[in-house]
């Protein structure tokens, strides 16, 4: 991992911008672009946090899958 | 920083070699038990996040209903908190590579910042108390003292975790050559913020 701190900015400003958008008017855009939102702070924290990026390995495949299909699985649920 | 008690050298120049050539390409840092550990509880969030979801979507007036006793600024409290600590491990992880002394100060660090979650979850859990709402209370109070009791669990063990190797840094017991313990305790306490990331906005956000 070259830049933590880059790596946090990023996490803050994202999580900032979607506690925002929890305050706007609730639709499905919103809870889309929410959820899209959390996919996007986990693979950060699994490709930089974990250092997972670039490893040839089952379990960087596995950990790579686990927000965006989990965020999937919840959005079907929801909507 | 004392060293001695931990030290550590290369057992023949075909270890030190071989060290040399795994660190050249992108490894899976920390031990595979701790990753299949880490699989393990990830697979338990993301079902319990799955039961979170449906009962929502099945009796939303009751969730939307609980969801206002809520504090969001609680919940982004304790996000930023989680994210801090980690970067903050993450800084330490990246010192002991770099043979910096800073590594132990970073880690050190997180164990405050990461406690602040504990803190800030004790008292949401009070004030919904006082106003009379518990686990049998519904739907929505079933599942949400579940979700982050059992989150609330698994971060008082990191921050163990994170105070035990904060004591084996002082003693000198990671190096670059030898910090496995260190990356695994540090995935570990990542996989923590990891299950928050999808905590949070189904909790607090999402209306």
């Amino acid at each position: 991992m070259k830049h933590p701190v880059v790596i946090w900015l990023v996490l803050i400003t994202l999580t900032l911008t979607m506690f925002m958008l929890g305050e706007v008017q609730p639709s499905a855009e919103i809870v889309m672009l929410v959820l899209s939102i959390s996919a996007l702070k986990g693979l950060l924290i699994v490709a930089g946090f974990m250092e997972l990026a670039g490893v040839k390995h089952l379990i960087q495949r596995g950990l790579m899958l686990y927000t965006p299909i989990v965020v999937v699985l919840i959005a079907l649920l929801l909507l | 920083m004392p060293t001695g008690s931990c030290s550590f050298s290369c057992l023949n120049m075909n270890t030190c070699n071989t060290y040399a050539t795994a660190t050249s390409a992108p490894r899976l840092p920390g031990d595979l038990a701790m990753w299949i550990f880490i699989i393990a509880e990830l697979s338990v969030f993301a079902l319990l996040f799955l039961l979170f979801s449906y009962l929502r979507s099945s009796d939303a007036v009751t969730f939307l209903a609980g969801q206002q006793t809520l504090h969001p600024q609680a919940g982004l409290i304790n996000t930023l908190a989680l994210l801090t600590s980690s970067a903050c491990v993450a800084q330490a992880v990246h010192a002991v590579r770099q043979n910096k002394s800073s590594a132990f100060g970073w880690l050190l660090l997180s164990i405050p910042v990461g406690s602040i979650y504990i803190v800030v979850k004790l008292w949401e859990y009070q004030q919904l108390v006082r106003q009379g709402f518990d686990l049998d209370s519904n739907h929505f109070y079933t599942g949400y003292f579940l979700l982050t009791g059992f989150h609330l669990l698994h971060v008082v063990l990191g921050i163990v975790i994170l105070g035990f190797m904060s004591v084996r840094l002082w003693r000198g017991c990671y190096l670059p050559a030898q910090m496995s313990g260190l990356e695994s305790g540090a995935c570990y306490w990542h996989m923590v913020d990891l299950v928050w990331v999808i905590l949070f906005p189904l909790i607090y956000v999402i209306h």
